[in-house]
C-alpha cells in the first residue's frame, strides 16, 4: 500500500466532495435538461435549480420546455416547482419521486430564442409505428398543399409546369409488357410442344375407324367395345391434361389481368403528381375547412402524435428484457433492462400536482399520476386529469391516460370545453386570415385513441358571437373575400376527424363556412384553375394514353388468343367424347341385337330337334 | 510528450528493482480499464487500486492506451459478446435480476451490451497478460534488456533530444 496514494486520495475525495457541494446544483440541471430534451426532442431549460442534499430536495424557479413542431414555442412552461427523492432506490440507480408539486403551468407561451435541437440519428431497429406513420403520412398531405393565392394562380409558369412533369406509367407499363409478354410466350411454346392437334387427329381416327354397322359377328362387336374402351381411357387421360392445362391458364390470366389493372392506377398516379406540382387548390367544398383551419389542427395534431410517439418508443425499450439487438453507435453498447415485479422501476414520480392558467385566462389544476418508466413494473397506467374554470363560467377538462402495460398500447384522452372566451385568439395559420378574434365563445370536444396499430380521433369546434378584425384591407381578392365572409359570420363550426392504420391515414374537416367558402372561391379562381387542371391532364394524356392503348390491345389480343386456342381444343375434346358416346351406344344396341339374333336361332335349332325327337 | 514520459517511465521500471508483479499489476490493470468503457464505477475502483497499491502506473498507462486501440477496434465483437451474456443464456437471467437490485452495483452499467462484453474479455485477460508481462520483465531484466537497446525504435526514443531533455528535467520533479 501507498501512503502518499491513500493520501492523495483523501485529498482527492474531499475536493470531490466539496466541489460536488458547490456544483450538484448546475449538474443537476443540467442533467435534467439534457434528459428532457432527449425525450421531447426539443430544449428544455430550467432557471435556479437547488438541490438540498439533506433530504433530497429539489426545487427551481421555472422550467420551459419547447414544442419540437414549432421550436419558437413552448410547450409547457412551469413556475416554482419542488420535490422530494427517495434515497434507498437512489443507490440502486432508481429515481423514485413521491410528488411534485408545479406552480404557474401554462402551454403555448411565446419563447424568446428558438428551442430546435439537432436531431440525433435515430437507431436503425426502431420500426415504424401508428403514431410515426401517421406523422409521416399527414406530413407529406401538407407539404402537397394547394397554392391559395390568387397571384400565384394567375402568375403560375404553365410551360414550366409542364415541363416539369415527368410521367413514369410509360416505362412502368412498357416494363410490365416484357413481364406479360413472358407469360403469353410461355402459353405459346406450350401449347406448341403439347401437339395435341395429331393427339386429337390420331384418337379420332381411331374412333372413325370403328363402324358398328359393318361389324357382323358378335365377337367382332365386343372386339370393337373393347377398342373403343381403349381410345376412351387416352382421350379420359388427354382430357385430364387439357383440363388440368386450362386451370393453370386461367390462374396466368387472371394473374396478368389483376397486373394490367395496376396500369390504371399508374396513370392516377401521375394525374395526381402532374397536379400536384402546380400546387392547385381543389375547389370542392372538402378542402375548404382544411385549407382555412388544417395547418393550426395538422401542427397540433403532429405535436401530440410526436409526444405518444415518444412515450410508446420509450415504453417499449423496458417492454422486454430479451430486446432486439440494435447496432448502437460505437462505444456506446445496447441497456438492456432488466425488471421482475417485485422490484421498483428505474424512474417513477409518482403523482403531479399542477395548477397554472390556460392561453384564455382559464385557472388550471390538476394531476398527473405515474411517470414511470416501466409500467408493467406498477400495473398502473399514466393518468392526466386537469381542470380549468374562469369566474365567467368558463369551464375546461382534459382526461388522459397512457397505458403501456396491457397487451396492446393504449393511449387516449379527451378534451372538454365550454364557453371558452375567444378574444386573441387566431383561429388560423393561413396567410389569407392573419387576424385574432376580437370577441366571441367556444365549445370545444375532442377524443383521441390509440390501441395497437390503429388511431381514431376526432374534434369537434364550436365558436359562437364571434368577431374578427383585420389590420388593413388585402389586395388579394381571395383572401379579402374570405374576410369579408368571416367579418360577417357569427357562428363558426368544425369538425375533424382523423383514422389510421398501418395502411392508410384519413383526416378529413368539414366547418359550416364550406359551401359558402366554395362558390365565392369558384367564382374567383375556378375559370384559372381548370385552365391550368385541362392544360396539365391534357400533357399526360398525351404521353399516356397512346402506350396504354397499345397496351390494352397487346393485352387483349394475346389473351384473346390464347383463351382461343384453349377454347379450341377442348370443343376438340367435347367433339370426341360426344363420338365416344354415340359409338358405345351404337355397338351396346347391335351387341344386344346380335345377342338377341343368336338366342332365337339357338331356341329355333333346340326346338327343331326336340320336335323330332319326339314325334 | 506525454507518450515520452509512458516510454521513459516504463524504461525506468524496467530497469528499476521494482517487483515483476508489480509492473505486471499495473499493466492488467491498465489494460482492463482501456478495453472497458472508461466512464463506469468498475474503473474508478481499479483507478483506486492503481493509486493506493504498488503497482506501477506507467505500465498502468501503457496498458491503457494500448488496449483503448483495441476497444474501439473489437467494439462490435465485444457488444455481441454482451448482448449474448445479457439476454441469451436463461440460467444468467436471475444473477442479472439480483445485480439490478444490488445498491451501488446498479450503478455499474452491468446491463450495458459494451460494458459487461469488454469487462468479460478483460477479466479473461487478466491472468494470462499478468503472467505474459511478468515472464517478459523477468527476462528483459535477465539479459534481453542488452538486446533491446539495440533495437533502432529504442535507440530513436533515448537518442532523442526531448528524451534527454526529459531525463534531465525529470530529476527535479524526483
Amino acid at each position: 500500500m501507498r501512503l502518499k496514494g491513500i493520501l492523495f486520495l483523501v485529498i482527492l475525495s474531499a475536493i470531490v466532495i466539496i466541489l460536488g457541494f458547490i456544483f450538484s446544483d448546475k449538474w443537476l440541471e443540467r442533467r435534467i435538461e439534457a434528459i428532457g430534451t432527449s425525450l421531447i426532442g426539443a430544449r428544455v431549460e430550467i432557471d435556479n435549480l437547488d438541490l438540498s442534499l439533506i433530504g433530497l430536495h429539489v426545487r427551481w424557479d421555472s422550467l420551459q420546455a419547447a414544442n419540437p413542431n414549432n421550436t419558437m414555442r413552448n410547450i409547457i412552461t412551469t413556475g416554482p416547482t419542488e420535490f422530494d427523492m427517495q434515497f434507498a432506490p437512489l443507490l440502486r440507480k432508481k429515481v423514485i419521486i413521491d410528488n411534485i408539486r408545479m406552480l404557474n403551468v401554462s402551454s403555448g407561451t411565446q419563447r424568446t430564442m428558438d428551442g430546435a435541437v439537432e436531431k440525433k440519428r435515430r437507431v436503425k431497429s426502431q420500426s415504424p409505428n401508428i403514431f410515426s406513420k401517421t406523422i409521416e403520412r399527414l406530413r407529406r398531405e401538407a407539404s402537397a398543399a394547394p397554392v391559395w393565392n390568387v397571384d400565384a394562380l394567375a402568375n403560375i409558369n404553365l410551360d414550366s409546369v409542364l415541363t416539369m412533369i415527368k410521367t413514369f406509367s410509360p416505362q412502368k407499363i412498357d416494363s410490365l409488357k416484357i413481364v406479360l409478354a413472358e407469360t403469353y410466350d410461355k402459353w405459346d411454346s406450350a401449347f406448341a410442344q403439347a401437339n395435341w392437334n395429331d393427339d386429337f387427329a390420331y384418337l379420332g381416327s381411331r374412333l372413325n375407324a370403328i363402324d358398328p354397322s359393318s361389324i357382323k359377328t358378335l365377337d367382332g362387336l365386343q372386339a370393337a367395345y373393347a377398342t373403343l374402351e381403349k381410345v376412351q381411357t387416352r382421350i379420359d387421360s388427354l382430357g385430364s391434361y387439357v383440363s388440368k392445362t386450362r386451370t393453370h391458364l386461367n390462374s396466368d390470366l387472371k394473374e396478368t389481368t389483376r397486373q394490367a389493372a395496376l396500369v390504371d392506377d399508374w396513370i392516377k398516379t401521375d394525374y395526381d403528381n402532374a397536379l400536384a406540382l402546380a400546387k392547385l387548390p381543389g375547389l370542392d367544398k372538402t378542402s375548404i375547412a382544411r385549407f382555412l383551419f388544417g395547418d393550426r389542427i395538422t401542427t397540433q395534431t403532429l405535436t401530440i402524435l410526436g409526444l405518444l410517439d415518444r412515450a410508446r418508443r420509450f415504453s417499449h425499450q423496458f417492454a422486454s428484457d430479451k430486446p432486439k439487438k440494435q447496432k448502437p453507435p460505437r462505444m456506446k453498447g445496447q441497456t438492456i433492462y432488466f425488471a421482475s415485479k417485485q422490484r421498483l422501476p428505474d424512474f417513477w414520480i409518482k403523482n403531479i400536482e399542477l395548477s397554472g392558467h390556460s392561453a384564455s385566462g382559464l385557472h388550471l389544476t390538476g394531476q398527473v399520476r405515474n411517470i414511470v418508466s416501466n409500467q408493467r413494473l406498477i400495473g398502473q397506467p399514466l393518468t392526466i386529469s386537469i381542470n380549468g374554470k374562469n369566474s365567467a363560467g368558463a369551464v375546461s377538462n382534459l382526461e388522459g391516460e397512457l397505458n403501456h402495460f396491457g397487451e396492446l398500447p393504449v393511449e387516449g384522452f379527451s378534451v372538454s370545453t365550454k364557453n371558452i372566451p375567444l378574444k386573441n385568439i387566431k383561429l388560423s395559420d393561413s396567410k389569407l386570415l392573419p387576424g385574432e378574434l376580437v370577441s366571441g365563445k367556444g365549445d370545444l370536444g375532442v377524443h383521441f385513441e390509440a390501441k395497437g396499430e390503429s388511431l381514431n380521433a376526432s374534434l369537434d369546434f364550436a365558436a359562437a358571437e364571434t368577431s374578427l378584425m383585420f389590420e388593413s384591407e388585402s389586395s388579394d381578392p381571395l383572401q379579402q373575400t374570405l374576410r369579408n365572409i368571416l367579418q360577417n359570420t357569427k357562428t363558426i363550426k368544425i369538425k375533424t376527424t382523423l383514422e389510421s392504420s398501418a395502411e392508410r391515414t384519413r383526416l378529413v374537416m368539414t366547418s359550416n363556412l364550406d359551401e359558402l367558402f366554395s362558390q365565392e372561391i369558384e367564382s374567383i379562381v375556378g375559370e384559372q384553375v381548370n385552365k391550368v387542371r385541362t392544360a396539365i391532364e391534357d400533357k399526360v394524356a398525351r404521353e399516356v394514353s397512346s402506350v396504354q392503348k397499345d397496351f390494352d390491345a397487346f393485352v387483349a389480343a394475346k389473351s384473346g388468343f390464347l383463351e382461343a386456342e384453349m377454347a379450341q381444343y377442348e370443343e376438340m375434346l367435347t367433339a370426341q367424347y360426344e363420338l365416344i358416346e354415340n359409338k358405345k351406344k351404337e355397338l351396346e344396341k347391335r351387341i344386344e341385337e346380335e345377342k338377341k339374333r343368336l338366342g332365337t336361332e339357338v331356341q329355333e335349332e333346340a326346338k327343331k330337334r326336340l320336335k323330332g325327337l319326339f314325334e | 510528450m506525454v507518450a515520452l514520459k509512458i516510454a521513459s517511465k516504463i524504461i525506468k521500471a524496467l530497469r528499476s528493482n521494482q517487483a515483476p508483479h508489480e509492473i505486471a499489476w499495473g499493466f492488467v490493470l491498465g489494460m482492463i480499464i482501456g478495453i472497458t468503457p472508461l466512464w463506469n464505477l468498475h474503473n474508478l475502483l481499479l483507478i483506486v487500486l492503481i493509486i493506493i497499491l504498488r503497482v506501477n502506473g506507467a505500465m498502468a498507462a501503457a496498458g491503457f492506451l494500448l488496449f483503448s486501440v483495441f476497444a474501439f477496434l473489437l467494439d462490435p465483437l465485444f457488444h455481441s459478446l454482451g448482448y449474448w451474456l445479457l439476454t441469451g443464456i436463461a440460467g444468467l437471467h436471475s444473477l442479472w435480476l439480483f445485480f439490478a437490485d444490488m445498491p451501488i452495483l446498479a450503478w455499474s452499467n452491468y446491463n450495458n451490451t459494451l460494458v459487461l462484453g469488454s469487462l468479460v474479455v478483460a477479466l479473461l485477460l487478466t491472468a494470462p497478460m499478468f503472467f505474459l508481462v511478468r515472464w517478459g520483465v523477468v527476462q528483459y531484466r535477465s539479459g534481453l534488456a542488452s538486446h533491446v537497446q539495440k533495437f533502432r525504435i529504442v535507440q530513436i526514443i533515448t537518442g532523442s533530444k526531448l528524451f534527454r531533455l526529459y531525463q534531465k528535467l525529470g530529476h527535479l520533479g524526483d
